[in-house]
């Protein structure tokens, strides 16, 4: 039973990872816009289009 | 005339530009196969063409900015000046500048995608990329390539003119606390999720089957888990509740923070002392729950970004005149006696003097006045005013900061704190706060004489269990998705607290101009013969000589004669109209008595002006203020619930039109000064009402920040008034009855939520002044009522929401 002292202490150490990284993620910025990312994603790539002019057909 | 636009308009109908989706009516312009309702788009549909980027139509339909009328050549001159340049520029060096604009008119992903290859459309931009949620835009440029000025303008050309102000100089706070928030927020569920781990065994059993080693282990986990909660998540509450108690004040925040403060002691002594599990879990759900209702209430207050800064209504720069030559010059460089140059639509940045050209002066922003008044060579001019002639020549008689306009700003400002409501919320919790402190110690007195060992574990739980978690959570729930539901409907309130006011109002004050009434916007329509030429030149002469504010729509309408007219014997009867003698014929024109036109049924939002060459009536133009068409059965709607009044800066030439829309002859006040108009909204105040002041612009922003509830009628949301509790745009007031509605629901829905959460504590109170309240029931009851409060007020807010707005709107189609 011994060995629940280590789980819990990986556990904790997981967790406070995952805090880090959220952490991390609040201060670089990313969840200042949640909204422009979801629509720039769905543009056209520019320097493919300029080459193939068709793909810009779209209904 | 009017007969030929109409016929035009008629055909056209029904298209839509292309560009903007605007209706085509009276340019309509055909290009590449499509429709246009001005040049203005077409233009922009070109270039954009040009450019290889016409994607912009494919990611949002119509998705183009209507430009109203083409910026003046040096609009944006001033930015060619180093001193403001410095200050909007955020980086700059040789190679590379940065700047940040607000550009608020951003709607949609095709904007977007355009500002985001904005580098295609001008050479020498680098990258530009877009917050849509602030609407920002941040660009890099190639300062040898290309100005900040250029840049601006070419993003006016296209229709997304950024907001350039002293606000984004000075460095705003606030943004900070926000992350900060996040940080908490973030904290307090890392160690929730992990104490509600841990705490798992003592949910299960009487503690038998783990062992006491474990047990401890657990324990110490969780308290030093729980450390950081407190110290960190719960900082703000704990402080906010201790300055209350400084300040032998009692909010929301003391029986929080006691009831915090009671878990954490308690569960601390059940580890260390009594080798127990302790409520760790439920102190860290209940900040937890807590910090999201503050995170919610924040966002909707964040995407409504209010700037209470009257900086933003002037112009940044000004044209001084140095030597015969004109020079941008930041406004706050200018100096008493420094000579610069104002053109037409531009306000007036600082008290001046006027030294040559036709001043005509609209001080609707500041006395509420709509027409214009008139200002010689030599006359003062008050800051604040909007030239509407042409370009005109002024001197400084002051500094920016010590003109009026800014003094009277200020006092406002100093008003508002004085009179910030005690919400409900605090109210409530005020009562409970020193309902629970009475109960507690009656427990404790009780216990002492009874059995001393129940007594720290009786006080301890009515305390923890009596905390109002519910009650504060249920606030900013309710309240912050209501105003969220608001915002679809186009009415923005400024925060949480505002639709708390809202719902307590008894009286509304309307302001008449651009409330009421939409500013600028007349129309005027002539009934009767076919006007010839000579007519219309007679009528326009006539109208032109008097100041008669029905007369300047009908002259404005003609627009301005080739012919000119001789006339004599003018004259002009005070309320009746004007009179003239024009090639021996009498003509009249004004009220029906005076031209002896038989009266029809009046309209009660038109006026009527006749027109007679010797006695015989030729017609009568229609002039109507353009009030809103539903006006009377929307006030008459308002009348049933609210007292209502109306002040208005105007003269009274409509005073009876009000009286029969508002069916009523008190409470109407014209001729009010913005001071007049906030002491009477002061002293509706007084009586103890509730009162809201409905009204529009800079000059109403006294009475607005007077009264409990200020709400600013706009056409724009982006150009709100800054003294304001809510925005609504005038589109949506016909539903303003509605919104009123809406806030007492939702107020209603809020005072159930409270019923449900004292039943909830009523229970636990109940066993825990006998002592008999174990963890479990502790840990389930508290998130348990603070969920159902959270669910009950969120459904009761939009159910409410779609019973008022959407069944209406399908009834109404």
């Amino acid at each position: 039973m011994e060995a629940i002292f280590i789980l819990i202490g990986i556990s904790l150490l997981v967790a406070l990872a995952f805090l880090a990284g959220f952490i991390w993620a609040v201060r670089s910025r990313q969840y200042d816009d949640d909204f422009t990312p979801s629509v720039r994603m769905l543009f056209e790539d520019e320097s493919n289009a300029k080459s193939s002019n068709t793909s810009k057909e779209k209904e | 005339m009017s007969q030929k636009k109409q016929a035009k308009s008629n055909i056209d109908a029904k298209q839509n530009c292309f560009h903007c989706g605007d209706l085509c009516e009276s340019e309509h312009v055909f290009f590449d196969e499509k429709s246009f309702c001005c040049h203005g788009c077409k233009s922009v549909y070109e270039l954009l063409k040009s450019c290889d980027l016409d994607n912009y139509y494919t990611y949002a339909e119509t998705p183009g900015i209507k430009r109203l009328k083409a910026p003046s050549k040096n609009a944006f001159a001033y930015l060619d000046d180093p001193v403001i340049s410095r200050r909007i520029v955020q980086y700059s060096s040789a190679e590379m500048e940065k700047v940040k604009f607000r550009l608020p008119a951003m709607h949609c992903a095709s904007c977007i995608w355009l500002i985001e290859n904005f580098k295609k459309l001008v050479p020498g931009v680098m990258q530009s990329r877009v917050n849509f949620v602030k609407r920002e835009g941040v660009f890099t440029y190639n300062p040898a390539e290309l100005s900040l000025r250029r840049l601006v303008e070419q993003l006016a050309s296209i229709g997304y003119e950024p907001e350039l102000n002293f606000n984004q100089t000075d460095k705003k706070p606030g943004k900070r606390i926000s992350k900060r928030l996040v940080y908490q927020i973030g904290v307090a569920g890392f160690c929730f999720g992990n104490i509600m781990l841990l705490s798992f065994p003592e949910y299960l059993s009487n503690t038998e089957s783990v062992s006491g080693g474990y047990r401890r282990f657990f324990g110490i986990l969780n308290f030093s888990l729980a450390l950081p909660v407190l110290l960190f998540s719960a900082r703000d509450y704990l402080q906010s509740g201790w300055r209350a108690i400084m300040r032998r004040r009692v909010n929301m925040d003391v029986p929080i923070s006691l009831g915090i403060l009671a878990l954490f002691l308690r569960s601390s002594y059940e580890i260390f002392i009594e080798g127990g599990g302790g409520y760790m879990d439920s102190l860290a759900a209940l900040i937890f729950f807590l910090l999201i209702g503050k995170w919610i209430q924040q966002r909707t207050y964040d995407s409504l970004s209010f700037e209470r800064d009257y900086k933003s209504y002037f112009p940044i720069s000004v044209q001084r005149i140095k030597g015969g030559a004109e020079v941008a010059t930041a406004i706050d460089r200018i100096a008493v006696g420094d000579r610069f140059r104002v053109r037409s639509g531009e306000l007036i940045p600082v008290d001046a003097e006027l030294v040559s050209g036709k001043g005509k002066i609209d001080y609707s922003f500041v006395s509420g006045e709509s027409e214009p008044v008139n200002v010689k060579a030599g006359e003062g001019i008050f800051a604040g005013g909007r030239q509407v002639g042409a370009s005109i020549e002024l001197r400084a008689t002051k500094r920016v900061d010590q003109s009026y306009l800014t003094s009277l700003w200020n006092t406002d400002e100093n008003q508002k704190d004085e009179h910030e409501l005690e919400v409900l919320a605090d109210r409530v919790g005020r009562h409970f706060t020193t309902v629970v402190i009475l109960i507690s110690i009656l427990t404790a007195v009780y216990w002492y004489f009874t059995d001393s060992s129940v007594l720290l574990n009786a006080v301890s739980a009515v305390l923890i269990v009596a905390c109002p978690c519910a009650l504060a959570l249920s606030f900013p729930f309710a309240f912050g998705n209501a105003v969220r539901l608001l915002g679809r409907q186009g009415f923005y309130l400024k925060n949480t607290q505002a639709m708390a006011k809202m719902a307590e109002i008894k009286q509304i004050v309307f302001d008449k101009t651009g409330t009421l009434t939409r500013k600028g916007e007349t129309e005027v329509t002539f009934e009767g013969i076919d006007l010839s030429e000579t007519d219309t030149s007679v009528i326009f002469a006539l109208t032109s000589q008097s100041s008669h504010p029905l007369s300047r729509y009908i002259a404005a309408y003609l627009g301005s004669s080739e012919q000119p007219v001789a006339f004599e014997a003018f004259r002009e009867v005070p309320g009746k109209g004007l009179r003239a003698m024009i090639e021996n014929r009498e003509v009249r024109i004004g009220s029906a008595k005076f031209t002896g036109a038989t009266e029809t049924g009046e309209n009660a939002l038109r006026s009527l002006v006749y027109y007679a060459v010797d006695g015989d009536v030729l017609g009568r133009f229609h002039i109507d203020k353009n009030y809103h068409p539903e006006l009377k059965e929307i006030i008459s709607a308002l009348k049933q619930r609210f007292d209502l009044y109306i002040v208005s800066g105007d003269s009274d030439e409509e005073r009876k039109r009000m009286e029969s829309v508002f069916g009523q002859k008190t409470g109407i006040y014209f001729n009010q000064r913005p001071h007049e108009k906030q002491l009477l909204v002061e002293d509706l105040r007084k009586t103890g009402k509730n009162t809201s002041m409905i009204g529009d612009g800079l000059n109403d922003a006294g009475a607005l920040r007077a009264s409990d509830f200020g709400v600013s009628v706009a056409d724009d949301v982006f150009r709100f008034s800054p003294a304001s509790d809510a925005i609504l745009t005038s589109s949506s007031f016909s539903r303003l009855n509605d919104f009123f509605s809406y806030a007492n629901v939702s107020l209603k829905v809020v005072k159930w939520s409270f019923v449900f959460s004292f039943l909830y504590n009523g229970v636990g109170i109940f066993f825990a002044v006998q002592g008999l309240l174990t963890p479990v029931i502790a840990a389930v009851l508290m998130p348990l009522s603070s969920l159902t409060v959270v669910g009950f007020v969120t459904i009761g807010t939009r159910h409410y929401y779609r019973k008022l707005f959407n069944e209406k709107r399908s009834t109404q189609n």
